[in-house]
Order: C-alpha cells, then structure tokens, then sequence
C-alpha cells in the first residue's frame, strides 16, 4: 500500500505542520518523569501516527505501539503496556508509547481502559503520545486533562498535491497536468485518502489523465457549488433543500460563506432577506460551538439552518436566472493579507511599548496616525520603521 | 525615548498613579512588606489597571523590574498553549534580586473558559516563585477558581475631579492651554478613561496651542468611524449589498474589532433619523446578535445578519 510505502520515515520528510512538528519535538526530547503526555489530535487522515513514527525515528526511540485494533481492556494494558512503560528498552536505549485511538476505545470491550491509560501515563518512565481524532470527546475528558494538546490541522491542498507527484515520480508515472492538484482538492485536507485515491487511479499504469478520474467519481468543484446554490434558493420544499448539498465537497465554513454571499443577489424582499440571514446567523453560531468544544455532531445542524432555513425563509419563489458570485470575505481576506498582516505587526510593536493589545491599538489607530502625520519623531520613538510610517498614513 | 504621552507620563511609582487612592494605599503596603498575593484588577478601560502593575513592580524590583515582571495580553494570545508555555518559560527563570516574579496578565476575560482551568494550574504549579496579577473587564468572566485565588480590586471610573486636575497638570508640562468647555468635551468623549483623555489631548494639541472645544469634537470624531452611521443609514434605506460592502472594508482592511463595531452601532442608534420604537427595536437586535457571537458566532456574520434585520425595520 502506498500509505505505508510513503510513510515520511524522518520529520524532515514529513509535510506541512512545522510548528506541530517542532512543537511535539521539543516535549518529547525534554521529557522527564512527572511531565505530561501528549494528546495528538486532529480529523482522520492528516497523518498523527505518521509524525510520531518519523519522530520515533529521528530521535532514535523505540517506538511501543498499540492502537484501536488492540484489545485494550484494563487487565491486558496492565499486563502489555504498563510493562513496557516501566522496563528500559531491550537494546537500552531510550522509549516513546504511542497510544493510538485513545477515543476509539470500546465502552463495553475495553472497559476500565481509559482510567488504567491514565495511571499508565502517570507512572510511566518514557514519554507517551495518545492520538484522537476527537480531543474533546466526553470519554478521554480525564486523558486530556493529563496531557499536552497539539492538534494537526487539515493538510493545504497545495502541500497534498506536492506529495502526490512526488509520488508519481518515484513510480515512474506521468500525468496529465493537474490531476494531482485535483485529487488533493478532492481530499479535504486528508494527506492519506488523497494517497489511496491516487493508488487506485495510478497503480500499474504508465500515464494518468484526468479522465482517470472518474473511478473516484470526481466532480468539478465550483459546478457543484452553483448547483447547490440554485436548488438552496430556489426552492421551498424541505427535502430539496436537504438534499442540495448531498454531495458537495465543501467544508461546512465555506459553504455557510457561498450561501451568505448569495442571499441578497437573490432574495430582493427585506422580510426574506433578513430570515434567511437569522438562519445563516444560527448556522454560523453552530459552527462557532463546533469550533470551541470540537464537537462535530453539531455539525448536521450549520447544514440544516444554512440550506433549510434559507431555502424556506422565502415567501415565494423568486423567478429568472441570478449569478451567483463566489464569497466576497473569503476574496477579500485573501487580497488584504498583506496589508493585514502588517496592520497586525505595526499594533503588535506598538501594544508592546504602550502596554495595549493589539485590539486596542487598532481602534485607536486613526488617532495615532494623526499623531505620527504631524511629529514623525514619535512614530520612530516607538521604533517604526519608515514603511510601516508610510503604511499608517492612510488611516 | 517614547513621546506618546500614555508612556511619558505614566506613573513610576504608585504614589503617582490617579484616583485610585484607596487600592494604591493597600499596593503599597504589600511592597512594603514585600509580601504580594495573587490580585485581579477589575474595572473598565482606562481606569489605572495596567499602570498599577507596572508601577507596583517598580516599586518592589526597583532598577530589576523587567526582568521579574512579564506583562501578556490575553486578547492577542488566547491560544492556552501559548500562555501557558510563555508563562512557563518565564516562571521557570529564576527571579533577579527578589523572591518570586510577577505575571501580569491583562484581559484575562478574553481568556476562553479552558484556558482559564489551564491558568488555575499553572498558578498552583508556580505559587512558589511567582505571582499573578490578572485584569480584566468584569470579574464575573474569570472562573470562580481562579477569582477565589486572587485578592480582588476594584477599579472605580474615576472621579470627574480627579480627571479635571489630571487635565490642568498634562497641560502644565506639555504647555497647551485648554478652555473650560474643551474640558467638559473631553470628559464627555472620553467617559473617564484617561487613556482616551490623554491621547485625544495629545492630538488636539499638536495643532492648536489652546485647545477649544471644538478640536476636541474633531479629534474623537476620527475615533468614531462615520462609516458606521452610513452603514446603519445604508441598510435603513434598503441598500444592504453597499451596507454589507462597507463594513467589510471597516473590519478586514481596517481590522476593527468585532466588539468595537457593535459599542459604534449601539451609540449611532441614537443618532439615527428613525422612530423610537425603531431604535428600542434595534437595540434588542443588536443585543441578539451581540449574544449570538458571545455564543460562538463569528462577528462579521452576526453583524451581517442585523444589518439585514434592520433592512426589514422600516417597511413595517
């Protein structure tokens, strides 16, 4: 299998997370008895085993594995990984435990699993990482409490496509220019569905083509967006609207983006614009709480409110064709980070010397550009640098 | 050399520090036992929160105060790890001529709930070398853990008094004369947060030797953005795609705060050409949508959506 043929054997060659990676790094090689354990955590697929195996390797640790597929009851963890925790490595080097799935342990067949883990983390004489895709999950509250989070964001496209063709050349297969860009976009940010996709596309043949594609039912994109746009707005029906969205490969974030873009384009009568936005709001507070706690069963709910409650928010259906237009906030955040950023700098620079938060200085900017305008002198007191003068001169 | 005056003429010493008389008695005796507890400064902007940490570590540090003194803002790092791991690099150091450092983290408030059970650790785990001070906004937002640990103070808006002689003193050592109404502006603009009055006078001054009432009125008014009134007329006459576009360009070219946005639109509300029961209407919008974000929402999005609700107002 491709995933365990490519898996990054050291940290150098493992993709993307470099703050993760330093992050998880320094804890592990600080380790001593009494400090905490890590708790790695992110969606399915963006590669947390990965990372402590390269970093197993790098570091030159044994690595002690156990994972879902173990049982994992309290008597056998006693009897296997408490044991493992406590003895030196056989070659007398150094240890690191992984625990991998802490939340997919079984409440009837593992019972007892999670509190034993916990007095395995407590006692043990070598570093522990658990994973979890769900660090917030109810069952391993317990766990976190005793370890340090770093959670694995999902995988930047641009990073996915990379590795892909990187794969293809060490193969030996050509391809037909962006495919592998396609099948990352497909991937959600998941490095190892991409990989599979790419396997069972490209194993055995000499040249891929996105025609390749259709055995892993590849859609485009933006279509399919539009699409779900137009049955959204234009339907009253329920179940329509419920199914506008089944098959979109969007996350819920960008999708509530397109819908709230689009609503004034559509929805010319106040009282429906205002519903509709009261739903996207909802939505929008839903995918806030999922934020905060992780808790994706909350998810089904930013779906129902931002395609029902739009989609019924009408009194009446509206007649004729509308352009639906791509997301202004996501076009707009992407054209202005430049500037963003060093609005953030400047304020951050300034906050340090004036004991203000960003936040604040932000808001008082206008005044203090004023300020800088007329007495350059106090801009450079505060160490700004001529640009960033420049930059505040438009305030 | 740092010309703005919120730094020149901060207090070195809490003797100096305005109008908090009673909790800078009770600060000083704590140096002069060279004994501090856990504190919390609670009380609203510019009241003296964050000058008196600092003036409280000069005095007890003395020459050795940056080094035993870290100051953090919790609006710009929520991120627990962050805190946490900064506050603990710093803990771990040991303190220059003293016997425990100070940390002094202002609004904590903005500390999610998490962070905060992470904090209450972390100044267990440390009570032995240093001490924390938090500010914040309302004490009700920090856990009950942590307030428990901490010796309370409360930070009063100051007094109209103390804010006028604070006035006549600025204007003393900056030389600029300013008349009595341009008085009665800057308490009325600044609502006694002294750091406001003293950047509004700072300002007012660069171009006027006697500052009258009027370029009090010029300068704040740069401080209250008139998109904000706009925006709220752009929307009360149906125009919501030019509204929505505005006031995306206030908070992400401009950066404004989602918070600073909804206090603008709660004052503009009042100066808007509409019914009074149109207003009360918007008020209890706005207060929907306020609670909305404090629930999760994204600010853009919440004040988005009231936007719309007040394009509906008037057609009722």
């Amino acid at each position: 299998m491709w995933t365990e043929k490519y898996r990054p054997e050291s940290l150098s060659e493992y993709r993307g997370a470099s703050s993760e990676k330093k992050d998880l790094k320094k804890h592990i090689e600080k380790w001593e008895q009494g400090d905490k354990a890590v708790l790695l955590h992110g969606q399915a697929g963006t590669g947390k085993t990965s990372l402590v195996q390269a970093l197993a390797n790098d570091l030159g640790y044994e690595l002690v594995e156990t994972n879902a597929s173990d049982v994992r009851t309290k008597s056998k963890l006693k009897s296997e990984l408490k044991e493992a925790t406590r003895q030196a490595s056989f070659i007398g080097g150094k240890k690191l435990i992984l625990i991998d799935e802490v939340d997919g342990m079984s409440g009837n067949s593992d019972r007892g699993g999670v509190k034993e883990i916990g007095t395995i983390v407590d006692e043990t004489r070598f570093p522990i990482v658990m994973t979890a895709n769900d660090a917030y999950d109810n069952s391993i509250r317990s766990l976190r409490n005793k370890a340090k989070t770093i959670e694995l964001g999902s995988v930047h496209t641009n990073s996915i496509a990379a590795f892909l063709r990187d794969i293809l050349d060490e193969e030996g297969i050509e391809y037909e220019d962006g495919v592998p860009k396609r099948i990352a976009r497909q991937a959600g940010g998941q490095m190892r569905s991409a990989i599979n996709d790419l396997e069972a596309i490209a194993r055995g043949k000499e040249r891929i083509t996105k025609d390749d594609m259709d055995v892993i039912g590849q859609r485009d994109n933006r279509q399919e967006i539009f699409d779900s746009l137009k049955i959204i707005f234009k339907t009253k029906n329920l179940s329509n609207a419920n199914q506008a969205t089944e098959n979109l490969d969007e996350d819920a974030d960008t999708m509530v983006q397109w819908i709230r873009e689009n609503i004034p384009r559509e929805y010319k009568r106040p009282g429906d614009l205002s519903r509709a936005y009261d739903w996207v709001s909802k939505a929008d507070v839903f995918n806030g709480r999922i934020r905060r706690r992780m808790n994706w069963k909350l998810l089904k709910y930013v779906y129902d409110f931002s395609t029902i409650g739009v989609a019924l928010a009408k009194e009446e259906k509206y007649q004729g064709w509308t352009k639906y237009q791509y997301p202004s906030k996501i076009r707009q955040m992407g054209q202005s980070r430049a500037s963003r950023q060093k609005l953030d700098s400047i304020s951050s620079k300034m906050g340090e010397k004036l004991h203000m938060s960003k936040k604040d200085v932000k808001a008082d900017l206008p005044l203090y550009a004023n300020l800088f305008r007329e007495r350059p002198d106090i801009a450079e007191g505060l160490e700004l640098e001529d640009k960033e003068i420049e930059f505040l001169e438009k305030f | 050399m740092i010309d703005v005056w919120t730094e020149k003429h901060r207090p070195d010493t809490l003797s100096e520090v305005v109008g908090q008389d009673k909790i800078t008695e009770r600060l000083e005796a704590f140096v002069e036992e060279d004994s501090i507890p856990h504190m919390m400064f609670a009380g609203p902007a510019g009241t003296g929160k964050t000058t008196s940490a600092v003036a409280l570590a000069k005095d007890l540090y003395g020459d050795d105060w940056k080094q035993n003194f870290m100051e953090t803002n919790a609006s710009d790092e929520r991120g627990i790890d962050v805190v946490r791991e900064k506050i603990k690099d710093f803990a771990r150091t040991k303190s220059v001529n003293a016997d425990y450092k100070i940390i002094f983290l202002d609004e904590a408030d903005a500390l999610t709930s998490d962070a905060q059970q992470a904090l209450r650790r972390t100044m267990e785990q440390f009570s032995g070398n240093c001490r924390f001070i938090l500010s914040c906004n309302y004490s009700s937002k920090i856990i009950d853990p942590i307030q428990s640990r901490c010796a309370v103070f409360r930070f009063n808006r100051l007094e109209e008094d103390d804010v006028k002689e604070y006035i006549k003193r600025l204007g003393k050592e900056e030389d600029f004369k300013i008349s009595k109404d341009a008085i009665e502006a800057v308490m009325r603009v600044s609502e006694g947060d002294l750091r406001r009055v003293t950047n509004i006078l700072q300002t007012a001054s660069i171009n006027n030797e006697e500052i009258e009432e009027e370029d009090i009125y010029g300068v704040a008014a740069s401080l209250r953005p008139e998109e904000i009134h706009e925006i709220l007329e752009k929307s009360l006459n149906g125009d919501f795609i030019e509204a929505r576009e505005e006031l995306a360009d206030l908070m992400i070219d401009r950066g404004l705060d989602g918070q600073d946005v909804i206090s603008s639109i709660h004052r503009e509300i009042f100066e808007l050409d509409i019914s009074d029961e149109g207003k009360l209407e918007i008020m209890e919008k706005l207060g929907e949508f306020e609670f909305r974000i404090s629930e999760g929402g994204s600010s853009d999005i919440q004040i988005e959506a009231l936007l719309a609700q007040i394009s509906n107002l008037e057609e009722n």
